[in-house]
């Protein structure tokens, strides 16, 4: 399965993935935000706005990449992908 | 008098406190969070926040013990429906319609949340939220699920029904409040609820205007009347215009008060016609906030800038403008505050009164306060972060002991006097101590936590009891909340060291 790694600031807002291995049953980019969303409730809203497209400052990456898919976070994982989900750095 | 002062910052929520006299900080929460604005409902104590976390967007907070610890409320969101102008076709800002170009609709999304009021006692649970982009969205059940307002999103003055496929009419609301994602939108800073009748609301939007329901939010009709749009090519619009900051008596809610972009204004009427009051000699013309004493309707303050094009302090000095006979007169109050090289500039919710007490915070972080209606001020804080709202409250009993209903005709009698977008009941009386609290205050955490579900099939005794309970702890006022660690926030160094 996927696993997950976080921006250390959302441990602040979600203090119960502090410190876990998280793994999580996903194939795609969104169905790792969901099923984050189902362990710290709320966890959506904050990478995600209500429409479910990537905040502009935060970033996902699968591997060293970007998702290309902000709008519905549609990339494809493997059971083996490493997923990074961090602020994005605008400038500064 | 009111002993405590809420503010929301750059860097967190800060709350003072009068201490023997002395105004301190006594909390912080949200340390490190861009805070827009913070309210206390009198109904029942509950703290409320509007946050904006940059990377990880805007939040509704609230805390039931007095600002000790905060929780993320449920969150106000757009329908999947809700659709705006974001501009039209070769037009690259959500400027007016020229009714020519062909407009972009896309669905709205939460862009700030930027004033919370309260309903009236009668009106158990009612919240109003005032947001960016122009959503006005309600709870009756003390927040725990939240409606956009649609009779006002759908307003012919916004250009109707934009699910119709076309707008249905003419789009006059537009950029004013605050740039999100390189995008102006319009945004709601004020609401007002008549404290006679909660079905009176009247709101002020930037850009667009007043608008007023008497009918709990089923009709709105705007209220422009004698405002002028300096910026459009016709300042006598019906829509367009700026107010920045609308206030009432809130014993007499026909006298309406607005700081607008384009002067200060005044009505008799209940905003039914209003009248430019501005006396740009003795520098009232250009501001954000104003705040109308609760008693003389015809008594207001006002914190001058230079206009627009600067939004600095006139001269380097800084002054409270204040009038005691409807706009016609006005006097500058400078003593106390700084006269040389002030660069302070006051948002538009930063300003407030309770009694003869008037405080505000500016950009700069500076706090002041006067205790004698603005005739003399004091500094209360230098060095906090940038300040976006300041108000007055009274720290809620701590201990409660009679039956719910005494304490129900308190709150009651309250209500009347805290219509203002979260204002202080300076009348509010807690009620009695008597009994001895010790044994609830002993465990705080516990207690917020059982009211967070505040499932509204509980009986309200029992929330009133628990809320109470977590509120006997914040008994302390002075000392700082340092060691509190929120429950789901780790604590961190106070906010106001990493600006």
């Amino acid at each position: 399965m996927p696993t997950v790694e976080l921006a250390r600031h959302l441990y602040a807002f979600f203090p119960q993935l502090e410190g876990r291995k998280i793994t999580v049953d996903a194939a795609t980019a969104a169905e790792v935000v969901a099923a984050i969303e189902k362990i710290a409730p709320g966890f959506s809203f904050y990478i995600c706005d209500e429409r479910g497209s990537l905040r502009p400052h935060v970033n996902i990456f699968v591997g060293d990449d970007l998702i290309a898919d902000r709008k519905r976070l549609s990339d494809k994982l493997t059971a083996d992908s490493r997923v990074y989900i961090l602020q994005a750095l605008s400038g500064g | 008098m009111a002993d405590r002062l809420l503010l929301g910052t750059r860097k967190g929520t800060i709350i003072f406190d009068r201490n023997r006299g002395n105004w301190e900080i006594s909390t912080i929460g949200h340390p490190g969070t861009n805070v827009s604005f913070v309210a206390r409902d009198p109904r029942d104590g509950t703290l409320w926040a509007g946050l904006d976390h940059g990377h990880w967007g805007t939040k509704l907070s609230r805390s039931r013990d007095n600002g000790k610890t905060w929780a993320d409320a449920p969150q106000i969101k757009y329908p999947e429906d809700a659709l705006l102008i974001e501009g039209y076709e070769g037009q690259d800002f959500a400027g007016q319609d020229s009714g020519t170009r062909k407009p972009i609709i896309v669905p709205a999304k939460l862009g700030k949340i930027w004033c919370i009021a309260f309903g009236n006692a009668d009106q158990p649970g009612r919240i109003w939220v005032g947001t960016i982009p122009g959503g006005l969205f309600r709870s009756d059940d003390g927040g725990e699920t939240w409606e956009l307002n649609r009779p006002l999103w759908n307003h012919e003055s916004r250009g109707g029904d934009l699910n119709a496929g076309a707008p249905t009419g003419k789009q006059q609301w537009f950029g004013g409040g605050a740039v999100i994602d390189g995008k102006s939108y319009a945004g709601i800073h004020s609401i007002a609820v008549d404290p006679r009748d909660g079905r009176r609301v009247v709101i002020g939007i930037s850009c667009a205007g007043v608008l007023e329901t008497t009918d709990d939010g089923r009709t709105w009709t705007g209220r422009n009347k004698g405002l002028k749009a300096t910026f459009l090519p016709n300042p006598d619009a019906e829509w367009g215009h700026d107010p920045h900051f609308l206030e009432w008596c809130e014993s007499n809610p026909q006298h309406v008060w607005q700081q607008n972009h384009c002067g200060v204004f005044y009505s008799a009427d209940g905003a039914r016609t209003w009248q430019e009051v501005s006396k740009p000699e003795q520098g009232v013309h250009f501001g954000f906030p104003v705040a109308v004493d609760a008693k003389d309707g015809r008594t207001a303050w006002l914190v001058p800038g230079i206009a627009d094009d600067k939004r600095m302090a006139i001269g380097g000095g800084l002054f409270v403008a204040r009038t005691q006979d409807g706009g016609r007169t006005w006097k500058q109050l400078r003593k106390g505050l700084p006269q040389d090289g002030a660069h302070d500039v006051v948002y538009r919710h930063s300003l407030d009164n309770s009694g003869d007490c008037v405080a505000f915070g500016s950009t700069t972080g500076n706090l002041y306060l006067s205790e004698d209606r603005g005739e003399s001020w004091q500094v209360i804080g230098n060095n906090l972060p940038p300040i976006y709202s300041v108000r007055f409250t009274q720290p809620a009993p701590a201990k409660k002991s009679k039956p719910a209903k005494l304490k129900a005709r308190a709150r009651s009698a309250s209500e009347g006097k805290t219509r203002k977008s979260g204002k202080a009941a300076k009348k509010t009386k807690p009620a009695k101590k008597t009994t001895p609290a010790k044994l609830k205050t002993r465990k705080p955490a516990k207690a917020a936590k059982k009211s967070k579900p505040a499932s509204q099939s509980k009986p309200a005794k029992l929330k009133t009891r628990a809320r109470s309970a977590s509120e006997g702890k914040t008994r302390k006022p002075g000392k700082p909340a340092k060691k509190s660690k929120p429950a789901n926030k780790p604590a961190k160094k106070p906010a106001k060291k990493k600006r």
